[in-house]
């Protein structure tokens, strides 16, 4: 490094003399306060301006998007046509189980039951009340221009497909009380729905209606998603800490 | 609070800030009217995006970066390259001694921001914004050499003028 360079560098501050003009603020406040700032990166120099989203790019997107989650419930609906569930039930191994269906017709989250130290065949959803609406492995045949139909058959599969896995596991944890909330939850997403398919049969199909339609079912999807997690959370809980005895208690998700 | 849009918070940060930033832009523009606009300019644009600044302790060198792409944006959309003198396209390494030390700072100042625009722009990057001649020819959109040779012109001239006033005014 030369001598010079050493040596502005070392009194850099001391050259900083120059003031600006008082009145150089006012222009950059009234500025600031001309409206909300921009979110991104776009407007920072060297970043190309953002253009603006046409209603047909959202129309492309949307048709898009519906396609793939139709390929992905047809591909669900295919693979649980092939592949059987697996039993997850016994850690231990000691047996199966038979799960008993609940006779007094009241709703409730979970079914209990006794794991059973003879290998008695596991027998799963026997008892478990189906949710009407969504028929798994059976999707209704959809008319390709029938938005509705194609949303209704994607989603549901994915839904369906998780409630499936959920009812199937095992709570070791906890009984249904703790997780009614989620079943709270669910409930009142059907009512949403319901809602929903109300209004568009009375106005009519509208973007903003399928939007509505598409995050019901997505919430749904978060909140199945989310009570899973929680199972397995428990359930690892308990299974770190003990192994399970022949007579313990077991409960099921009836959601 | 400043990043949140808070009118108070910001205006203490140009309090704190605009000194040393104006000075960085007269020195790399030479006009005072032009350091103003590209000093309004570099605090919108902070302000505007100092939501994206992770780290408070990093604002003075993120602020101090800005300014100094705005004021290269600017040069590059308003100054005049002059040619070169050819005499000074060698490095030329102090042989009249160390002739800065005997004289006031400020004088530095007031000469770097007479100096012509292009080799203005390489001295202040080189010797006081500490670039390497490779990210100055890259930023300015000229070549290595032609970095190295403005900035010996940059010193050359700096020295003539200097000393010649100080000759005229003992």
């Amino acid at each position: 490094m030369d001598k010079l360079k050493r040596y502005l560098l070392r009194h850099k501050d001391e050259l900083d003399v120059d003031a600006p003009p008082d009145d150089a603020w006012e222009p950059i406040a009234s500025k600031l306060s001309d409206g909300p700032y921009p979110a991104n990166l776009s407007t920072m120099p060297g970043f190309p301006a953002k253009p603006p989203v046409s209603g047909r790019l959202v129309r492309y997107l949307v048709a898009a998007c519906l396609i793939g989650l139709a390929g992905i419930g047809f591909w669900l609906v295919v693979r649980d046509q092939k592949v059987p569930v697996k039993a997850t039930a016994n850690s231990n191994g000691a047996g199966d189980i038979k799960k008993p269906a609940h006779a007094d017709g009241t709703r409730r989250d979970t079914i209990r039951v006794r794991e059973e130290p003879s290998g008695k065949e596991l027998v799963r959803n026997s008892g478990a009340p189906k949710r009407p609406r969504h028929k798994a492995g059976t999707p209704a045949p959809v008319d390709p221009s029938d938005a509705i139909g194609v949303i209704d058959n994607s989603y549901s599969s994915l839904i369906d497909d998780q409630l499936r896995k959920l009812r199937a596991t095992p709570l070791y944890a906890e009984n249904g009380d703790y997780f009614s909330f989620y079943a709270d939850q669910l409930k009142q997403m059907d009512q949403d729905e319901n809602q929903v398919r109300s209004d568009i049969k009375t106005f009519g199909l509208t973007s903003e209606f399928l939007e509505q339609l598409i995050n019901v079912y997505q919430q749904k999807l978060n909140l199945l998603n989310n009570l899973r997690k929680e199972v397995n959370k428990m359930n690892n809980k308990v299974r770190g800490k003990q192994t399970p005895s022949p007579k313990a208690v077991v409960h099921y998700l009836n959601i | 609070m400043a990043g949140q849009g808070d009118p108070n918070a910001q205006a203490d940060l140009y309090r704190h800030y605009s000194k040393a930033m104006y000075s960085l832009c007269i020195r790399m523009t030479g006009d005072p009217d032009d350091a103003k606009d590209v000093l309004q300019d570099t605090f919108i644009t902070a302000f505007r995006h100092l939501g994206q600044l992770k780290q408070p302790a990093a604002f003075a060198g993120w602020l101090r970066r800005i300014t100094i792409n705005k004021c290269i944006q600017f040069g590059k959309n308003n100054d005049q390259w002059s040619s070169l003198d050819q005499e000074a396209t060698h490095p030329e390494e102090d042989q009249d001694g160390a002739w800065w030390l005997k004289i006031p700072i400020q004088l530095v100042q007031w000469e770097i921001k007479n100096l012509p625009a292009g080799c203005r722009q390489v001295f202040v990057l080189f010797a006081l914004e500490n670039f390497g001649h490779r990210d100055i020819a890259r930023n300015l959109g000229i070549s290595e050499s032609t970095s190295k040779t403005q900035y010996q012109r940059a010193r050359k001239l700096l020295r003539d003028r200097i000393t010649k006033k100080m000759h005229l005014h003992g």
